[in-house]
């Protein structure tokens, strides 16, 4: 019965992120598949000002989780936990922008069954995580680039 | 002293025969042995093989309704009540809103990256002609 309960919640998010489900001065957001669909359904994604169709990467993804913490200690536990976690989970980094106050850095990692791509965003007392699960390559990433 | 047959004793005579001491409490334990002996349930006996068999078909059924609950999950938005729970909005509108907001925030990121990464190529692409220029004069 525990085999096939944990085969269900084990779909679309990363395991790591999501212990901060319940952590206090931490706010975390997950979006199914299921609700990716049924969102994509009523209205075509789009970037306002973007000429892209991100409908093509929305359709492969299984899971988007977002971490965010507003709290100087807390968004630098946030960011310490993830830089260690990305270390030793075989994420190669994709780039990093720093840009006055804010250091942006996206990580990649593409598995047999899912791939994932982690968006660590810094600021002064502000740290958010973006995880996006999914079956994609680097390729149909890199289709939101101009 | 000779054997009494009991047919030969009249309805008057018996009653005079005096009953054994205890011989009521006897009788009445022993029956009720024989009452609780009759209530115990029957344990069946199953054979080891029987057994296995038994526990691998509930681990097989369990596993078939785990994978049905999850595809038919999937398959069918409309019944996937359990799966929905997880999420953390019911309302398809605003989750599309914050998933829109944070493909957002990969592409423009993405795009920065990008715009610097072509904007170094053409710098460099200029002073590889600038320098070929430079030899060409030379030689």
């Amino acid at each position: 019965m525990l085999l096939a309960v944990a085969c269900i919640t084990a779909q679309g998010q990363v395991k790591e992120f999501e212990r901060y489900s319940d952590t206090k001065n931490i706010t975390y957001v997950y979006i199914s598949k299921l609700m990716l669909q049924m969102a994509g359904k009523k209205a075509a994604f789009s970037i306002p000002g973007v000429e892209l169709n991100i409908n093509n990467i929305t359709n492969k993804l299984t899971g988007i989780q977002i971490i965010t913490a507003e709290e100087k200690h807390t968004a630098a536990r946030l960011r310490a936990e993830t830089l260690s976690f990305l270390k030793n989970g075989k994420y190669d980094q994709l780039m990093q922008v720093n840009e006055d106050n804010e250091k942006v850095r996206i990580y990649h990692h593409e598995g047999k069954k899912q791939s994932v791509i982690v968006m660590l965003n810094e600021e002064a007392f502000e740290t958010s995580v973006i995880v996006f699960s999914g079956s994609f390559s680097l390729k149909d990433m890199m289709s939101l680039t101009q | 002293m000779d054997k009494l047959n009991i047919n030969d004793i009249g309805p008057n005579e018996l009653e005079h025969i005096p009953i054994p001491e205890g011989l009521e409490e006897r009788l009445a334990a022993k029956i009720d042995a024989w009452e609780k002996e009759e209530r115990k349930p029957r344990r069946f006996a199953f054979s080891k093989t029987l057994r296995y068999v038994s526990a691998a078909a509930c681990i097989t059924l369990v596993m078939g309704l785990g994978y049905y609950t999850f595809t038919r999950v999937y398959d069918n938005p409309a019944t996937a009540i359990c799966h929905a729970e997880q999420d953390t909005y019911q309302d398809p509108d605003i989750a599309r809103q914050e998933a829109e907001r944070a493909l957002t925030l990969l592409a423009v990121n993405l795009n920065k990256g990008m715009n610097q990464l072509e904007k170094a190529q053409a710098i460099s692409a200029k002073t590889e002609q600038t320098l070929n220029k430079q030899l060409k004069i030379l030689e």
